[in-house]
């Protein structure tokens, strides 16, 4: 589907805010759910579209939030406007919508974008958001902010108080997206306390839709086999139970 | 237009199909099932393969590398759940199989022999053969037209043995196939392939050697179409990096009966019914049939 750039806000030097028509999209987009986006020119290596998270969508258009790692996403971040881009989506499963609940909002660096848009649509939740990263500028909106340098909010790790925080407040539920060893760390920390935990992984994605099974992630199983699920239809997100973590 | 094609026993409306283990029934979204020539399905095996750690992708310059490790649900879980996913279309369904043994290969023909709505298949023979210190089934000719022979004798059904590129000869593999009642030839399977993150010396693939396949593959997939097609008389399916009309028309010229598009499905999961419509309107335009332009490169 060629899906119209509306508007490109920076952020900072780093992140970029991408908002698209989505005219012509009938399917309901759902928090936690990613499209893939083409590159608007043909780019040796850079061929496959880019998975990128839903930061936030409404009835005429869906914004993404996307961090600058490298080519592919240094070009998406620089399209300009009214340019038409190739977008495969909305793909995967979504988070558990709730109603009426206290819960944690766990993010690290760009795994920022879905826990927002969940936020919007968790109804009536009292929520606590922690969220950190490495500088100042991978710090956004929420209640608690971590950086690694100190630069902004607390120095340390997201999970830094997390058992303090988890001390003092009940929570119902919690989501967590951001690097694997810090979903790791969350969903150790999380199980001492009993709170089922949603979070979105990612893996390297060929065709984003299920066919390919490049996407894989270890689940647990009782075969003596290992058993893989597809990231990308399967997921993203996963019980933090299902997950084996390496 | 007139895109007729066969193999040696079946008929298709188009030369279009899909490569195995780049199409699945998650399509249905995006391509019309019934506007392709055939469907050829992924590769499965006696039991469930788990497949391969991750990562098992890297995209290369025009190219991608993967290593999944046949990651299937196994055969009987293949006919109740999938199968029947596929039977409300009027196209030709090939299955692709692979075994590490001749026995499990014959297992796993005759199981599938159950099944009427297959109307042919595709033999992976480029997995490990255990009774062979792990080489792969498919280097050996020797190897290839006994297992051949014994496959020939489970079926009536269109039998295509699939060949990997990554031999001394491949003719002398093909000409193997041929001689143990192959009904018509698949080529190519992906070449043997590596990245490494310079920065780290870190492989991209878990596994570290890969599958190669995409657009870069595709002079070697033409040369080797090429060259069986100058050898022997066997109807061809051939693949490796056609994105494309124009590249069909290639591998057509090539000696090529039949196409498969795989990697390009990843590019857009909508390509093949567009080649397919982009054929047609060559075709019309030049006034072509198949029969008019297969293997006629010169
Ligand atoms: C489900 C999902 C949701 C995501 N959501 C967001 C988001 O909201 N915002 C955001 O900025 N980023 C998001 N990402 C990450 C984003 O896809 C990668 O940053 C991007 O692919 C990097 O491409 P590059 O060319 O810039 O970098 P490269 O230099 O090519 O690679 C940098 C890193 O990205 C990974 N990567 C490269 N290509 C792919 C691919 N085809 N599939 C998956 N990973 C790849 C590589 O393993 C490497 O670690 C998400 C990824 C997934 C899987
Ligand atoms: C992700 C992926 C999975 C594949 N799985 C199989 C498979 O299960 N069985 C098989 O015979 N070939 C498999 N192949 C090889 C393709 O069918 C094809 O022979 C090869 O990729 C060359 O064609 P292409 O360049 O158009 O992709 C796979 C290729 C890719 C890229
Ligand atoms: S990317 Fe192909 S199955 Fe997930």
């Amino acid at each position: 589907m060629k899906c119209k750039l509306l508007e490109n806000i920076k952020i900072n030097e780093d992140y970029y805010l991408l908002k698209f028509s989505r005219e012509g999209i009938k399917a309901e987009f759902q928090p936690g759910q990613f499209v893939t986006v083409k590159l608007p020119q043909q780019v040796p290596g850079q061929r496959l579209g880019i998975p990128i998270s839903i930061y936030q969508a409404d009835t005429s258009t869906f914004t993404l939030f996307i961090k600058i790692l490298g080519e592919g996403t240094r070009i998406l971040a620089h399209a300009i406007q009214d340019t038409e881009l190739d977008i495969l989506g909305p793909l995967g499963q979504a988070f558990t919508l709730l109603t009426n609940k206290t819960v944690l909002l766990i993010s690290g660096g760009v795994g920022y974008p879905p826990l927002r848009f969940l936020k919007d649509k968790l109804k009536d939740c009292q929520i606590t958001w922690i969220h950190g990263g490495k500088f100042a500028s991978d710090i956004f909106p929420c209640d608690h902010a971590y950086t690694e340098d100190g630069s902004r909010g607390e120095k340390g790790l997201v999970t830094s108080d997390l058992r303090d925080i988890l001390n003092n407040q009940k929570f119902d539920m919690a989501y967590s997206c951001g690097p694997n060893p810090m979903l790791k760390a969350v969903a150790s920390i999380l199980k001492d306390y009993d709170i089922p935990l949603e979070v979105s992984l990612e893996e390297y994605m060929a065709c984003g839709i299920g066919v390919c099974y490049g996407c894989a992630v270890q689940v647990v199983s009782n075969d003596e086999q290992p058993l893989y699920k597809r990231v990308c239809k399967d997921g993203p997100v996963f019980h933090a139970d299902e997950i084996i973590w390496e | 237009m007139n895109l007729k094609t066969k193999l040696n026993k079946l008929v298709f409306q188009n030369p279009i199909t899909t490569a195995s283990g780049t199409f699945g029934s998650e399509m249905e979204e995006y391509v019309n099932f019934n506007k392709l020539g055939a469907i050829v399905t992924k590769t499965i095996t006696k039991e469930r393969k788990a497949g391969n750690p991750s990562p098992r992708l890297y995209e290369t310059e025009w190219g991608l590398l993967n290593s999944i490790g046949l990651q299937n649900p196994g055969v009987e879980s293949f006919i109740t759940e999938t199968i029947p996913l596929y039977e409300k279309y009027q196209t030709p369904l090939i299955v692709s199989f692979s075994a590490s043994t001749q026995e499990e290969f014959m297992e796993v023909l005759s199981r599938l022999e159950s099944v009427n709505s297959i109307s042919g298949y595709e033999v992976n023979v480029s997995c490990p053969n255990v009774e062979n210190e792990g080489l792969a089934f498919g280097v050996d000719a020797q190897v290839v037209n006994e297992l051949t022979a014994k496959l020939r004798k489970l079926t009536k059904k269109e039998l295509i043995i699939k060949l990997t590129p990554n031999v001394t000869n491949i003719v002398d593999i093909a000409i193997a196939a041929k001689e143990g009642g192959a009904d018509s030839l698949a080529l190519i399977n992906t070449l043997l392939g590596m990245a490494i993150d310079p920065m780290t010396g870190k492989s991209r693939i878990m596994k570290k050697i890969c599958g190669y396949s995409g657009s870069a593959i595709k002079p070697v997939a033409l040369a080797n179409v090429y060259r069986v097609a100058q050898a022997i008389d066997i109807p061809i399916l051939a693949m490796g990096g056609a994105e494309n009309y124009l590249d069909v028309l290639e591998f057509i010229y090539a000696g090529a009966s039949m196409v498969a598009i795989g990697t390009a499905n990843f590019y857009n999961p909508a390509i093949t019914e567009k080649i397919i419509s982009d054929l047609s309107q060559h075709f019309s335009k030049y006034n072509l049939t198949m029969d008019k332009i297969r293997g006629k490169s010169f």
